[in-house]
């Protein structure tokens, strides 16, 4: 792990709601931080004692995460909502033209859940931080998504809604008699038509409204995305997935990744987080014996049947390491007693990634792949 | 638009932070409220089935393996859209031609709430839509998780507000009746004992309290089953430290965390449903063993 973190500029911690991303991403950027590099957290949505170790608060910019001794590590949370309206402003150049766009009630409505604005607002962010060139990395802790492929498909979902084309036919003409009017290709016409019909012209007139602002900004929007795509395929940019251990995980981790492959992008490392609890990385039969020892014949049958269980999960776990090729390092994560919320869980955490890193390889306990 | 007659099914959308189990928990629910003699229907959103793959199911199965009065379904945004259209279209066909115009997929593709508003309205549609009937007595959502689920519950009164008028307007004013009214439809949360899911539970309860009125339910998933506290007490005070001692110490410092955690759940649901960590890792024969664990909720 240490020689991803040493070799790129940008890293991008991606994977599905409730696999610890968050956590991870910050644990990473302490450990770069640790070896001295200059270091920026972006994260969206961070657990609340987890913002607090940190230091994070909404709309508080970039803060410095005091470390005492050594290294710099600075975060900031994302606000979607914010930025966006920032970029808007920036783009449109003139408080009025951005105004019509902002002050749109269908805007307001979808600013927030507008399908890859969290994304490519994140992607903004990064852009900006990467080419301000205060960091010698910049960990961007991806948007919470049911997919992890998601993040890759949303800022093109975004640009094909600004697309030029798009805010033409949906916006009003000023030469021309309103939305549906004009001289409108016959099959877009009708489409629009049935769109009135099902919506009524109440909704057509705010999406109107909405577009004829959009319009303004459709040109910037798709250069953002290109830059964006061109910073996220560069040499400089690893993408790590935070995953877990069970059978829908790992199939989805296979589909990133081809995902990943097919647009250009370098999966680094695939991060196994919470793959078994901490007391599994002891000796099994020690522990069997030890408690057949002290007559906890209770307690020895839960034993039984809990390493059973992860040895099992172990064994998904090679299954794992398969899927991935020589150029993608798989690291697998205990769960730890405490959940790392503090600085000193992300101090923990960070020594578990970079020894499972300098291994090359996994620490299997001893009867992984038993019974 | 005609409200449907007669009986109609409960709702029951279950949600909760990722990786808490909450498929799994639904399929329990669901396979319970059957074997007790409910015509259930089991929900799942997306391109991809989850059921299936756990399940070991052949693509597109309709029924429940072992259990004739469980339905499996899996709802596609495009597809509910479609369905929709469909019915306020006089052909199919134009309902294709107009979904399938690149300037209308486009904005269905980006805008959302438009899908959100196809799924939230398929779900609430058996109160709403006579065409929309089901015969079923529940139907069981595992719904997204938390985060994208606020968006769906949001959507259809983001919507409203913004557009009270016209078909739109209609059509979400009537979802939110549905959506506020428990006896028509119920929200179940899904967590572990444990921090982040607990205050993430806590925050989605309220803000499921202020959107629908609505108190949701709670269960709490994969608890550590019951130790054995003289063998615990005994190995504790052992002279000298060893695995097997830091075992023991590990599942008692598990107990006293659940504790702690269960009882601030309890405090916005008192019966807070208890469900074990089973340690079965075969799909059907885990959601078999929680079903039996689930009491009616």
């Amino acid at each position: 792990m240490r020689r991803i973190l040493d070799r790129h500029n940008v890293i991008v911690c991606t994977g599905s709601g409730g696999v610890g991303k968050t956590t991870i991403a910050a644990a990473l950027g302490l450990v770069a931080a640790r070896a001295g590099r200059k270091v920026l957290v972006l994260t969206v949505d961070p657990a609340r004692r987890l913002a607090a170790a940190l230091g994070l608060q909404q709309g508080g910019g970039v803060i410095d995460v005091p470390l005492g001794s050594s290294g710099t590590l600075h975060a900031e949370m994302i606000q979607p909502d914010t930025i966006f309206e920032d970029y808007i402003r920036r783009v449109t150049a003139d408080e009025q033209k951005a105004r019509r766009i902002l002050d749109n009630k269908l805007y307001q409505q979808l600013a927030t859940t507008l399908s890859g604005s969290q994304e490519f607002t994140s992607l903004l962010r990064l852009s900006e931080a990467v080419n301000g060139g205060a960091y010698d990395l910049v960990v961007l802790d991806t948007p919470p998504t049911e997919h992890a492929a998601e993040f890759l498909e949303a800022p093109e979902r975004l640009a094909s809604l600004f697309d030029g084309r798009v805010a033409r036919w949906l916006g009003s003409n000023p030469d021309q008699s309103g939305v549906l009017g004009g001289l409108v290709r016959r099959g877009t016409h009708a489409a629009l038509s049935i769109l009135q019909l099902l919506t009524g012209k109440e909704f057509i007139a705010e999406l109107t409204g909405f577009f004829d602002g959009v319009r303004t900004i459709a040109g910037d929007i798709r250069e953002s995305s290109l830059a964006a795509h061109q910073l996220l395929t560069g040499a400089g940019t690893a993408f790590v997935l935070v995953s877990s251990l069970d059978a829908a995980k790992i199939l989805e981790a296979e589909d990133f990744r081809n995902a990943l492959r097919d647009s250009g992008y370098r999966l680094a490392a695939v991060i196994v987080n919470r793959a078994h609890p901490e007391w599994f990385r002891a000796d099994q039969d020690e522990i069997a014996a030890g408690l057949h020892m002290a007559d906890a014949d209770k307690l020895g049958e839960m034993h039984v049947a809990m390493r059973r269980y992860y040895s099992r999960r172990g064994r998904a776990h090679a299954a794992f390491s398969r899927l991935q090729g020589h150029k993608t390092a798989v690291v697998k994560i205990a769960e730890l007693d405490d959940e790392p919320t503090g600085l000193d869980g992300l101090e923990r955490l960070g020594r578990l990634l970079q020894t499972s890193g300098r291994r090359g390889n996994v620490a299997n306990p001893p009867d992984a792949g038993g019974n | 638009m005609a409200k449907p007659e007669g009986p109609q099914p409960e709702i029951l959308f279950v949600t909760g932070k990722g990786g808490v189990g909450k498929s799994v928990v639904a399929a329990a629910l669901a396979l319970r409220a059957a074997a007790a003699g409910r015509k259930t229907l089991l929900v799942e959103f997306g391109r991809q089935s989850f059921y299936e793959r756990l399940l070991g199911l052949a693509p597109g199965s309709k029924t429940y393996p072992g259990q004739p009065d469980l339905q499996l379904e899996r709802w596609e945004e495009d597809a509910c859209l479609r369905e929709y259209v469909g019915h306020y279209l006089p052909l199919q066909r134009a309902a294709d031609f107009f979904l399938d115009n690149k300037i209308i997929r486009a904005l269905v593709r980006a805008a959302p709430t438009l899908k959100e508003l196809a799924l939230i309205g398929k779900a609430t549609g058996p109160h709403r839509l006579r065409w929309a009937r089901s015969d079923r007595d529940l139907i069981v959502i595992d719904a997204f998780s938390t985060g994208h689920f606020l968006a769906l519950l949001r959507a259809p009164r983001g919507i409203h507000e913004a557009i009270p008028a016209g078909p739109v307007g209609r059509q979400t004013g009537t979802i939110l009746e549905v959506l506020n009214d428990p006896r028509k439809c119920r929200f179940v949360i899904v967590t572990l004992a444990q921090e982040l899911p607990v205050s993430e539970a806590l925050e989605l309860h309220a803000a499921i309290a202020a959107e629908t009125g609505q108190a949701a339910r709670i269960v709490c998933n994969r608890l550590q089953p019951q130790l054995p506290e003289a063998e615990i007490s005994h190995l504790a005070a052992a002279p000298e430290s060893s695995p097997a001692t830091a075992f023991a110490a590990h599942l008692r410092a598990v107990q006293i965390q659940q504790m702690q955690w269960l009882k601030k759940l309890r405090r916005v649901d008192k019966n807070t449903l208890q469900l074990p960590q089973l340690f079965i890792d075969k799909g059907d024969a885990l959601i078999a063993a929680l079903a039996r664990e689930t009491g009616p909720l």
